[in-house]
């Protein structure tokens, strides 16, 4: 039988050519010669038996050997992945400092990424508890004034939807502004929640540790406590039934208690029946109107499974028209239909039921953590290009042994792979230290986001980590492997004199220096966050604060709280006012001189006469408000120098006695003082326009100044003094001093301090890791020079210089950027203060300084150690 | 089977790769033989020493595939013979097929 008849030519259009380099790509290369066959005997039977045919017998040779190709397929691959692991674990044993020095570094950004993730993960779970959760949804809307978007709905429409659509299964309707002070025998606790429909406890699913779920939330005055709440009010005490107080409004009985353990977007220390609200006549009054509900009411629904969420919230647009319209239109532009889950990490709604991390913040830190995964690949790939030469020989040997570029590049990607792993099993150790610093972030604790140890040994989560450091291992392998399977066997196996053509040079110090462009401007901001913090702290508030306590007055007047203190011998003096200066302003006011027309915005107190005394402000010119005069009261303002500024006067002396106008106040207003400026908000500013109106009988706080050092004594004698001015609320005081030192904006700053010292610290480990494996390698590979120069007389002081020049080149490349951009983003976050720190120019000197000093240190480590071998040792091998 | 594809090696002589191998084979059996069904074979016979492989240059007709030529080895070729003088005793001293005793029905 003769095959190979008289070729004749096959259009190579009709091979199944796709189907051959599929095949090709798929078999073992042991199995090459077998495709040739398959091509051979198709080409044959073209000619003998048309294409059609041959076709035929191609594919039931295809189809009838699947089994057998496939089998081949899959022991060739676990081979070669197995020889692969192979020798990526011997070159790893064989360069144990450069592994190292790979495996810490992307250790340490790995750590910081896990973190972020579980943090991301661990917001994304929640709400996911609820049995239903996928078919809950919330109504919200989106304001056509502002294009706003809000959670709340009008509390009227949760009816309405579950009466006119038959997809809408339940409705739950909750109602924020649930809060106050609750009491049960003598002890007063400050709770919050809401109130909620019956339906609440079947549409979620929060457990119920003790009361009935059909009749838990049914009757007016119920209530449903946490277990903390419960452990406040009642200590070990039997809960249920017993009745609590709301002061100042209503009885409520305890009629369950529910965990709140969960995560969950709800955030409630309590838990009222809706039916509170609708029973009482006043507010059905209130509630009547939807409009008093569009703020604070909540709408969820429990939706039918083949409900079209889309459909659905195109259909209840009507509803606004029908129901929700105004004379001059309507405040809603929109309803929409928001899933339970992604309540949590969505766009920013406004007047939230409890706390919700927004999504941007999701996105900013999945951008940060890929800077950071961006970071650890680049040393990878830097210190494996760098290495080149040593790899050369084996990508040549390989190829020559008749390996495609495609298995020299899996090779370099399973060793990459196998870093990232070692590393992720380094960085679960970091992160079990990070972890519970993380938590212990004032902002993370404020916004009970703490992400839970136990996560870290649930498997879907271990499953997403490892296949995160997978696909980091590969991201990094991907460049070296492409770049090292590209050598020429030829070329390389010759043998390279040039190894700077083969070393990725530029590459090698585009990298190192924007590595160390990032840690200066990492080191530089910490720092001068630092000193911002520590510059905010130090800041004189323009008054005095010690010795201080802030009483909240309640029902209780000024006057009766000074009759009561004066005769205290502790007490110096006592003064009224709203707000408390320092504790972020509340109240605004709008001020204009008599002439001009700029609206200026005052931050507003209303004070008695010994505001100024007590709070000893330095009053500059004028005079102090005097209870005396019966015009004080209703047209004499004091103000600060800031807002004398603002208004044009040049000196306080001009500003007294000029009268200026206040858009709330009726009277024209006359000047009757000016006083040094003083922190009126907060600490971020010092020269705020604030404006003192003489309203005694409107103050909320009583300032008591007692004397020094009996500031202990005499809040012991308060707690005893309270009840004898017969208050229906609970006594509420704190020290001034230590108030103002718990200012949020303050424990945000030593967050921030925190977060990016450790990332600064993080930053400059790696980049100097990076650093010390370039100088090992070519200390290593000029070993030669090294002797020859030292021979022909170089000192080790010209030798270390000469090793090194190269890396201060790029350490001195990377200040001249990272001054200027280090300057530049700080002032960006600089502009919200004005109460800002001097910054010399020493703070980007220190840490420029700081990160050269690392480098060199790093470097020296090993040019010191090339440069003092001994010649002979290094120039006898050959 | 292995007999078979040593026999047609055998035959095929400079001309026994994979697809003559396989064409033969199914001529001689009169089935339309899978890829795996002799490539299988083929190579456990060159594992155990029987055959012998050496892939050729490679030719444009086959997509720049080299063949893979097969060769009987001296084991190879023994084992034939052992194959051959076994069945040979076995074929032979068999009594005729006749009227007392027929093959079972299937």
């Amino acid at each position: 039988m003769v095959l190979i008849g008289p070729l004749q030519k096959v259009n190579p259009m009709k091979k199944p050519a796709f189907l051959l380099q599929f095949l090709e790509k798929m078999l073992p290369p042991d199995l090459h010669h077998l495709i040739g066959d398959l091509e051979e005997e198709f080409n044959h039977n073209i000619n003998s038996e048309g294409l059609a045919k041959a076709r035929l017998h191609f594919w039931s040779q295809l189809i009838r050997s699947l089994p057998w190709f496939i089998l081949q397929f899959l022991t060739w691959n676990t081979m070669m992945f197995l020889n692969y692991l192979k020798v990526g674990w011997r070159n790893m044993k064989k360069h144990t400092g450069f592994s190292l020095i790979n495996v810490f570094g992307m250790a340490a950004s790995l750590s910081v990424c896990l973190l972020l993730i579980l943090f991301i993960l661990d917001q994304k779970s929640y709400d996911r508890f609820h049995e239903k959760s996928d078919r809950i949804v919330r109504v919200t809307f989106e304001s056509s004034s502002s294009g706003d978007m809000f959670a709340t709905t009008p509390a009227p429409l949760g009816d309405l939807l579950e009466k006119q659509y038959p997809e809408v299964e339940a409705t739950v309707k909750a109602n924020g502004g649930f809060y106050g002070d609750f009491r049960y025998s003598e002890i007063d606790v400050s709770l919050s929640g809401f109130y909620a429909s019956q339906s609440f406890l079947s549409v979620f699913d929060f457990d119920l540790l003790e009361g009935d779920i059909q009749t838990a939330l049914k009757d007016p005055g119920s209530v449903l406590l946490t277990p903390e709440s419960v452990r406040k009010l009642f200590g070990n005490e039997e809960t249920l039934g017993k009745t609590l107080t709301k002061v100042g409004n209503q009885d409520f009985t305890v009629t369950g208690i529910i965990d709140n353990a969960e995560k969950t977007h709800f955030d409630f220390e309590l838990i009222a029946s809706y039916s509170t609200i609708t029973s009482d006549p006043d507010y059905e009054n209130f509630f009547g109107k939807w409009q008093n509900t569009l703020w604070n009411s909540y709408t969820y629904l429990l939706m039918d499974e083949k409900t079209d969420m889309a459909a659905f919230e195109q259909k209840i647009q009507r509803q606004i028209t029908a129901n929700f319209m105004e004379e001059e239109g309507s405040q809603i532009a929109r309803f929409r239909i928001q899933p339970l889950t992604s309540i949590n990490l969505s766009k920013t709604h406004n007047n939230e039921i409890g706390f919700v991390i927004p999504g941007i913040i999701a996105w900013f830190l999945i951008g940060f953590t890929l800077v950071i995964t961006l970071i650890a690949c680049f040393n990878y790939v830097s210190l494996t290009v760098a290495r080149a030469l040593n790899r050369s020989k084996e990508v040549g040997v390989r190829k020559v042994h008749g390996a495609h570029r495609s298995s020299v590049i899996k090779q370099f990607i399973t060793e990459s792979v196998m870093i990232a792993l070692f590393a992720f099993v380094f960085s679960i150790f970091l992160l079990r230290w990070l972890l519970p610093e993380f938590n212990n972030l004032y902002f993370i604790n404020f916004m009970g986001a703490s992400v839970d140890t136990s996560m870290l040994f649930q498997p879907e989560v271990i499953f997403v980590l490892i296949v995160f450091t997978v696909v980091v291992g590969i991201f990094a392998g991907l460049y070296p492997s492409i770049y090292l399977s590209s050598f020429n066997p030829a070329e390389v196996l010759k043998g390279i004199s040039n190894t700077r053509k083969i070393s990725g040079q530029t590459l090698k110090k585009i990298i190192t220096v924007g590595q160390f462009t990032f840690s200066i401007i990492f080191i530089t901001s910490s720092i001068m966050l630092f000193l911002q913090f520590k510059h905010l702290a130090d800041t004189d508030y323009g008054f005095n604060q010690e010795a201080i306590i802030n009483l909240e007055l309640k029902d209780v007047s000024l006057s009766q709280v000074k009759n009561h203190l004066l005769q205290n011998p502790d007490v110096k003096s006592v003064s009224g006012t709203s707000p408390v200066p320092g504790m972020g302003a509340i109240y605004y006011e709008k001020v204009s001189s008599i002439l001009g027309d700029e609206k200026i915005d005052a931050f507003s107190f209303r004070v008695d006469e010994d505001f100024i005394p007590t709070m000893e402000l330095n009053l500059l010119a004028g005079r102090n408000f005097n209870p005396e005069m019966n015009s004080d009261s209703t047209s004499a303002v004091i103000i600060s120098t800031a807002l004398m500024r603002k208004l044009g006067f040049k000196d306080p002396a001009e500003a007294v006695n000029k009268e200026i106008n206040i858009t709330n106040e009726k009277n024209i207003t006359t000047i009757v003082g000016v006083t040094e400026n003083f922190v009126a908000s907060d600490l971020t500013s010092t020269n705020d326009p604030a404006i003192l109106l003489f309203q005694p009988q409107k103050t909320r706080f009583a300032l008591i100044k007692t004397r020094p050092g009996k500031i202990i004594p005499f809040a012991n004698e308060l707690e005893n003094l309270w009840p004898s001015l017969n208050s229906a609320y609970p006594l509420k005081y704190t020290v001034l001093d230590e108030e103002l030192r718990d200012s949020p904006s303050l424990y945000v700053f030593i967050d921030m301090v925190k977060v990016l010292g450790l990332i600064a610290g993080f930053s400059i480990l790696i980049s100097c890791l990076g650093l010390l494996g370039l100088a090992i390698y070519s200390s290593e590979n000029r070993v030669k020079e090294i002797g020859i120069r030292k021979v022909l007389g170089a000192s080790v002081n010209q030798l270390v210089f000469t090793l090194s020049k190269e890396y201060l080149w790029m350490i001195l490349t990377a200040i001249v950027i990272s001054v200027p951009a280090s300057w530049f983003i700080n002032s960006l976050w600089l502009q919200a203060f004005s109460n800002k720190a001097d910054f010399g120019l020493m703070v980007h000197v220190f840490g420029a300084l700081i990160a050269s000093l690392l480098a060199i240190l790093t470097i020296s480590t090993q040019t010191l150690r090339a440069a003092k071998t001994s010649p002979v040792k290094n120039l006898r091998s050959e | 089977m292995e007999e078979l594809i040593l026999l047609s090696v055998w035959k095929l002589q400079t001309e026994a790769y994979g697809l003559e191998i396989r064409q033969h084979l199914s001529e001689l059996t009169g089935q339309d033989l899978s890829v795996g069904a002799v490539y299988v074979p083929l190579k456990r016979l060159k594992k155990r020493g029987y055959l012998e492989a050496w892939d050729s240059e490679p030719t444009d007709e086959r997509g720049g595939r080299s063949k893979r030529f097969y060769k009987l080895t001296q084991k190879g070729i023994g084992a034939l013979q052992q194959v051959k003088s076994v069945q040979e005793n076995a074929w032979s001293n068999l009594p005729d097929i006749g009227f007392d005793w027929a093959p079972a029905k299937s």
